[in-house]
C-alpha cells in the first residue's frame, strides 16, 4: 500500500502542475469578501469560480447589498461536478435528500464546517458534532450509561451511518454493518442462535441504552419475550412450577454466554 | 502523583519554544503540546477498572489508570499550494490508550489518505465487577436441583485479571481522480484493519455430565479471564465511471481476513483449577476438547455493483451485492465431527427509481431483495444433528427478504415546504429445519414463538413545513401492521409518530424541540400445550407484548451579549416494556407424546426506564485575548427492571432496578498570549452515582492545561 503511495504522490508531481487556477477567481468578490475567497483559494474547489457555485450572482455584482445575496448551491449544482464520485452517487435516494437538505448544511465550500452550538462539543468527532447539531434525540442516547464511545472518539457517526445514501439503497445486510467492526461475534457459528443471524437491533440499541450492553431491554425481560423458562433447568428444585430465583433471572448470559452462536453447544453456554 | 506532576509540565513547557517554523506561504498548522492530570475515587477496584473510565481509559506515564499525569501533543498541518497539491496531517492525543492521526494528500490527479487511531476500553472490566459472585443475589445456595445446579455454585477463574481491550485501527487508500482517466472514472485502492488484544471477563456453563465425580455439579458454572488477540485487515477496489455522462456506475469489491488468536481455549483448563483438582471432580478427554467461547478465523469477500441514471424529470438506481463468509479454522468438535464447511453467502438487490410526474409531485418506488444462506456442513456428525436429542435447537438455513414501497411528495413551486405520503410492504421467509430426533423429541413450531413468514405493511406521513424564515417543522407519523409475525420483536400493530421544530432568529438564537413516540404491540403468537398420553395439541398460552417508546427534547442556543453565548438542552426518553413471564414443566424440545409439555403464564411483568439528559455550556469572551466557558451535564436513568413476581425475585439482586446519575461539570479558559500563542486549561469533574450498584460509584477530576502554537 505504501509502495502504491508513494507512486501515486510522485507521479502526481511527474504529471506536472494541472491546468493553471485561475487568478481571476473571484477577483470581482473579493473586494468585499476577501477573507471568504483567500479561504476558497487554499481550498479544495480553488480553481472554481464563485460563479460556479453562487447562482443569480449578476444582480449582486451590480447591486451589492444582502437582498441580492446570491443563493447558495443546491445538491444539484454540487453533482454537476461531483458526479463521478460513487460514495454520492445515490445521493437522490438518501434520507437527507428527501428531507430536503442541501450539501452545504453539511459541508462548508470554502472551508470544512464546523457544528456550532456548545451541547455539540461534547463530541469529540468532527463530523459526528454535524449530526448531533441535528440528531439531538441521537445526541442524548450518547450520554446514557452504556453507549457506543462517539462522545469519547473511539468511534464516528459517519463509521456506520453513509450520511449520502438511505437503507433504500444499501446493499449491506443488517447485520453486516456492525460486524465490520465486530467481526469476532459474526462466527461462522456451528449453532446459531437465529435472531442474532437476522438482526443485531433486535437487542441492540447502537446509540445507547439505560440497560448494559446496549441491550434494548433488561434481562430477563429480553430474553423472556420470546423463550419460555423451562422448570426442569431453571426453578429452585426442578420441579414444575417452583420459582426461579433472581440468581437465575437476573442474567441470562451468565450461564448462556455463547448467545451470539456456538461453535458446538445447542445451549449456547460455551 | 502531585511532584511527578509537576515534573511533567516542566517537560511539557520545555515542548512549546517555537521551532523556527516560520510562516510559509501556503503552509499553515498549529501545534498544541498538552498535561494532563486526573485522579479518580471509589467506582470499582483500583487495580482493575473504575466506571468512568469505561470507555475513556486515562492512562498515566506510570502505569496507573486512578491517578496520574500524562503529555501529548495535538497536531495540525496543512499545505496548500496554488498549483493544486495539498497536504493535511492531524494527530489528536490523550494519552497512550487514546489517540488518533490522519494524513490526506490531494492533487488534481490523485488522493492518497490514511488513518490510524488507538482506542482502550475497560467496558469488559465493568462486567467483572458484576459477577455472579460478587453481587448480591448472584448465586443461590438453597437451590437443591437434583439433575442440575446451573445456579447454585459460580466458580471464579479469573485470578484477579486486570480487563481491558486495547483496539488500533489503521488504513490507508490511493484515489485516482478522474483528471487522470478521461474525466471520465476514478479508482481507488484501500488497505485497512484493526488489532484487537487484551483481555475480557468471560462466563459459560458446562454440560451436566462434562464434570464427573466430585460434586461435579458444583464446578459447571465458571468465569474466566478470555484472552482476546484478533487481527483484521481487509483490502478494498473501487472503480466508478461515467461514461459520456450517460450513466454512472460502480464496482466496489473487499476482501476481508479475520484471525483470532486467542481461539485454542478448551474446557481443559477448568479441569486443572486447584478447587476442582481439590474436589477430586475430573473431566473425560472428550470433554476436555470441547471449546469455550471459540472465535474462528474467516474471510469475508464482498461484491457491489452500483448502476445510476439521472433524467430531466426522473432518476433510477440500481444495485447488486453480494458476499460470502467462511470459516478458516475449526475446533477439533468440529474436526472431529467432520464439519469441513462454516460458510453464509448474501446476496442483496435493489431497484429504485423516482419521478417528477408534475412540476410540484414527485414520485418514488423501490424494491429490495435480500437473501443469506447457511451454507455450512450439515449434518456434522454427532455435534451438529437433527436426529440427535440437544444437538440441535432449530437451524436458520436461509432468510429471503423482500421490501418494497411507494411514494409521493408533494412541493409547490417556490415553496421551501412538503408533504408527502409512502406505503411499503416486508415479507420475510426464514426457511428453518427442526430438530426431529429419533426419540420422539425435538422441537416443534408450535412450542415456539419465533415462524417461517413475517408480513408486515407500514404506510406514512411527512410532512416539512417552512412556514417563515428561519423556522423549520417537521412531523412524521406512521402506522404499520402485521399480517404474519416472525416473532416477539415484530409488531402486530405499531403507532410511530416523530415531530420536530426548529426557528432561528434573525439574532441567531435557536430554539429546537422534538417528540418522538413508537408504540408497538404484539399479541398474537402463543406457545402449545402438549397433551399426555396422545400428545394431541392442549390449551395455549400467548406472549403479550407491548413496548412504548417515548421521548422528547428541548434546546436552545442563545447569544445572551455579544460576547456571551449559551446553551440549554434537556432530553427524555422512556421505554416502557410489558410482558408475560412464561414458564414450561419441561424443555421444549423435550416434550414426548408420553411426557407432554404444559406452558404456564406465570406473571405479566413491566418495565419502565426513564432516562433524562441535561446540558449547560456557555463561552464568554471575556476580553479580546480571553475566553471563558463552563458547561455541566446530567443524565439520570431510573426504572425498574420487573413488576409483580418477576420484581419479588430480582428484588435480592441488584438487578430489579436501574437507579444512576452522571454529573458532568467542566470550566475552562483560552488566553491569547500572542497571535501565535494561546494559552488553555480545563478542569472537569465527573461523578457517577449508582444507587443499586453501590460499588460502582465514583468520581474523577482531569486538568489539562495546553498551549497552541499557530502558524
Amino acid at each position: 500500500m505504501l509502495v502504491w503511495a508513494s507512486l501515486a504522490v510522485l507521479g502526481s508531481f511527474a504529471l506536472g502542475a494541472p491546468p493553471a487556477r485561475a487568478e481571476a477567481v473571484g477577483t470581482a468578490c473579493a473586494s468585499c469578501h476577501e477573507p471568504a475567497v483567500a479561504a476558497h483559494l487554499k481550498g479544495k474547489h480553488g480553481k472554481v469560480d464563485c460563479l460556479s457555485c453562487h447562482a443569480k450572482a449578476d444582480a449582486h455584482l451590480a447591486n451589492p447589498g444582502p437582498d441580492t445575496k446570491p443563493s447558495l448551491p443546491d445538491a444539484t449544482a454540487c453533482q454537476t461536478c461531483h458526479v463521478k464520485d460513487a460514495r454520492r452517487m445515490n445521493w437522490q435516494f438518501s434520507d437527507h435528500a428527501k428531507g430536503g437538505l442541501a450539501c452545504v448544511q453539511c459541508h462548508g465550500n470554502h472551508t470544512p464546517k464546523a457544528a456550532k452550538g456548545s451541547e455539540t462539543a461534547r463530541l469529540k468527532d468532527g463530523a459526528s458534532q454535524l449530526c448531533a447539531s441535528c440528531h439531538k434525540d441521537v445526541l442524548a442516547r450518547f450520554s446514557m450509561p452504556s453507549h457506543h464511545p462517539v462522545k469519547e472518539g473511539a468511534v464516528s457517526c459517519v463509521g456506520c451511518h453513509d450520511p449520502h445514501a438511505g437503507k433504500q439503497v444499501s446493499l449491506a445486510g443488517k447485520t453486516e454493518k456492525c460486524t465490520q467492526c465486530h467481526q469476532a461475534i459474526r462466527g461462522p457459528h456451528a449453532l446459531e442462535h437465529p435472531p442474532v443471524s437476522e438482526d443485531c437491533m433486535g437487542c441492540h440499541n447502537p446509540h445507547g441504552s439505560p440497560n448494559r450492553k446496549l441491550l434494548v431491554q433488561a434481562q430477563p425481560a429480553l430474553c423472556l419475550q420470546c423463550h419460555s423458562l423451562a422448570d426442569i433447568r431453571h426453578s429452585v428444585g426442578a420441579a414444575a412450577n417452583a420459582r426461579v430465583t433472581g440468581a437465575a433471572l437476573r442474567n441470562c448470559t451468565a450461564c448462556h454466554g455463547a448467545i451470539h452462536g456456538s461453535a458446538s453447544d445447542q445451549h449456547l453456554r460455551f | 502523583m502531585r511532584i511527578k506532576s509537576f515534573l511533567s509540565l516542566l517537560v511539557s513547557f520545555s515542548m512549546l519554544v517555537p521551532t523556527g517554523a516560520g510562516a510559509v506561504e501556503g503552509l499553515s498548522g498549529t501545534l498544541t503540546p498538552k498535561l494532563s492530570l486526573f485522579d479518580y475515587t471509589g467506582g470499582g477496584k483500583a487495580e482493575r477498572a473504575h466506571f468512568l473510565q469505561r470507555y475513556d481509559y486515562a492512562k498515566s506515564w506510570f502505569g496507573q489508570n486512578i491517578s496520574g499525569a500524562y503529555m501529548d501533543l495535538d497536531l495540525s498541518l496543512a499545505y496548500s499550494g496554488l498549483t493544486g497539491h495539498s497536504f493535511l496531517l492531524e494527530r489528536r492525543g490523550e494519552g497512550l490508550s487514546d489517540q488518533s492521526g490522519l494524513f490526506r494528500y490531494d492533487s488534481d490527479y490523485v488522493g492518497v489518505s490514511g488513518m490510524y487511531g488507538h482506542h482502550r476500553s475497560v467496558a469488559v472490566g465493568v462486567d467483572y465487577l458484576l459477577r455472579p459472585n460478587n453481587v448480591p443475589g448472584g448465586t443461590d445456595a438453597s437451590y437443591t436441583g437434583t439433575g442440575s445446579g446451573y445456579v447454585a455454585t459460580f466458580n471464579d477463574d479469573s485470578d484477579g485479571a486486570f480487563f481491558r481491550v486495547d483496539r488500533t485501527n489503521y488504513g490507508a487508500e490511493v484515489k485516482v481522480k478522474p483528471a487522470l482517466l478521461g474525466d471520465m472514472a476514478s479508482l481507488s485502492v484501500k488497505h485497512d484493519g484493526y488489532r484487537r488484544t487484551g483481555n475480557s471477563y468471560a462466563t459459560w456453563t458446562a454440560g451436566g455430565s462434562d464434570f464427573t465425580i466430585g460434586a461435579p455439579q458444583s464446578h459447571r458454572w465458571r468465569g474466566y479471564n478470555r484472552p482476546i488477540e484478533e487481527t483484521m485487515n481487509r483490502g478494498s477496489i473501487g472503480f466508478a465511471a461515467s461514461p459520456m455522462g450517460w450513466f454512472q456506475f460502480a464496482y466496489d469489491g473487499s476482501v476481508e481476513k479475520f484471525v483470532s488468536r486467542a481461539q485454542n481455549f478448551t474446557m481443559a483448563y477448568a479441569a486443572s483449577r486447584p478447587s476442582v483438582l481439590a474436589a477430586g471432580a475430573t473431566m473425560t478427554a472428550g470433554n476436555r476438547i470441547k471449546p469455550v467461547h471459540f472465535v474462528p478465523d474467516s474471510t469475508l469477500t464482498t461484491h457491489a455493483l452500483r448502476l445510476s441514471r439521472t433524467f430531466k424529470n426522473s432518476a433510477w438506481a440500481a444495485g447488486y451485492g453480494m458476499s460470502v463468509l467462511g470459516q478458516d479454522s475449526f475446533t477439533p468438535v468440529q474436526i472431529t465431527g467432520a464439519y469441513g464447511e462454516g460458510k453464509i453467502a448474501s446476496k442483496n438487490l435493489f431497484l429504485s427509481g423516482k419521478a417528477r410526474v408534475l412540476p410540484a409531485l414527485e414520485t418514488e418506488g423501490y424494491i429490495k431483495y435480500g437473501n443469506r444462506r447457511n451454507d455450512s456442513t450439515f449434518p456434522a456428525g454427532t455435534f451438529l444433528t437433527a436426529t440427535t436429542d440437544q444437538k440441535l435447537d432449530l437451524r436458520l438455513n436461509d432468510l429471503k427478504t423482500v421490501e418494497y414501497g411507494l411514494s409521493a411528495a408533494l412541493r409547490p413551486a417556490g415553496s421551501r415546504s412538503s408533504l408527502g405520503a409512502g406505503w411499503k410492504r416486508e415479507n420475510k421467509k426464514r426457511g428453518f429445519t427442526y430438530n426431529n430426533s429419533a426419540g420422539g423429541t425435538g422441537i416443534l413450531p408450535k412450542r415456539m414463538l419465533y415462524t417461517e413468514e413475517s408480513v408486515s405493511d407500514e404506510v406514512s406521513v411527512k410532512g416539512v413545513l417552512r412556514p417563515t424564515e428561519g423556522l423549520d417543522i417537521r412531523l412524521t407519523p406512521s402506522y404499520q401492521w402485521s399480517d404474519k409475525l416472525g416473532s416477539p420483536l415484530d409488531s402486530k400493530e405499531s403507532v410511530n409518530l416523530k415531530a420536530d421544530a426548529s426557528y432561528m432568529t434573525d439574532g441567531g438564537t435557536v430554539f429546537a424541540a422534538y417528540y418522538a413516540l413508537k408504540d408497538k404491540r404484539n399479541d398474537s403468537l402463543s406457545f402449545t400445550n402438549a397433551n399426555t398420553p396422545t400428545g394431541a395439541d392442549g390449551s395455549q398460552t400467548p406472549q403479550t407484548t407491548r413496548n412504548v417508546l417515548n421521548s422528547a427534547g428541548a434546546s436552545m442556543s442563545v447569544a445572551c451579549t455579544p460576547k456571551v453565548n449559551s446553551s440549554l438542552s434537556a432530553d427524555w426518553m422512556q421505554n416502557d416494556f410489558q410482558y408475560a413471564y412464561i414458564t414450561s414443566n419441561r424443555r421444549r424440545y423435550a416434550a414426548t407424546p408420553a411426557g407432554g409439555i404444559v406452558f404456564r403464564r406465570r406473571d405479566g411483568s413491566r418495565s419502565i426506564i426513564d432516562t433524562t439528559t441535561l446540558g449547560l455550556a456557555t463561552d464568554w469572551q471575556a476580553a479580546d485575548s480571553l475566553k471563558v466557558s463552563g458547561s455541566y451535564s446530567l443524565s439520570r436513568s431510573k426504572g425498574n427492571v420487573a413488576t409483580g413476581l418477576l420484581a419479588t425475585e430480582l428484588g435480592s439482586t441488584n438487578d430489579g432496578a436501574v437507579d444512576n446519575d452522571t454529573h458532568s461539570l467542566s470550566f475552562g479558559a483560552e488566553y491569547g498570549m500572542t497571535s501565535a500563542l494561546t494559552l488553555s486549561g480545563q478542569y472537569s469533574f465527573d461523578h457517577y452515582q449508582d444507587n443499586r450498584n453501590a460499588f460502582l460509584s465514583g468520581s474523577g477530576h482531569a486538568v489539562t492545561t495546553a498551549l497552541a502554537y499557530k502558524f
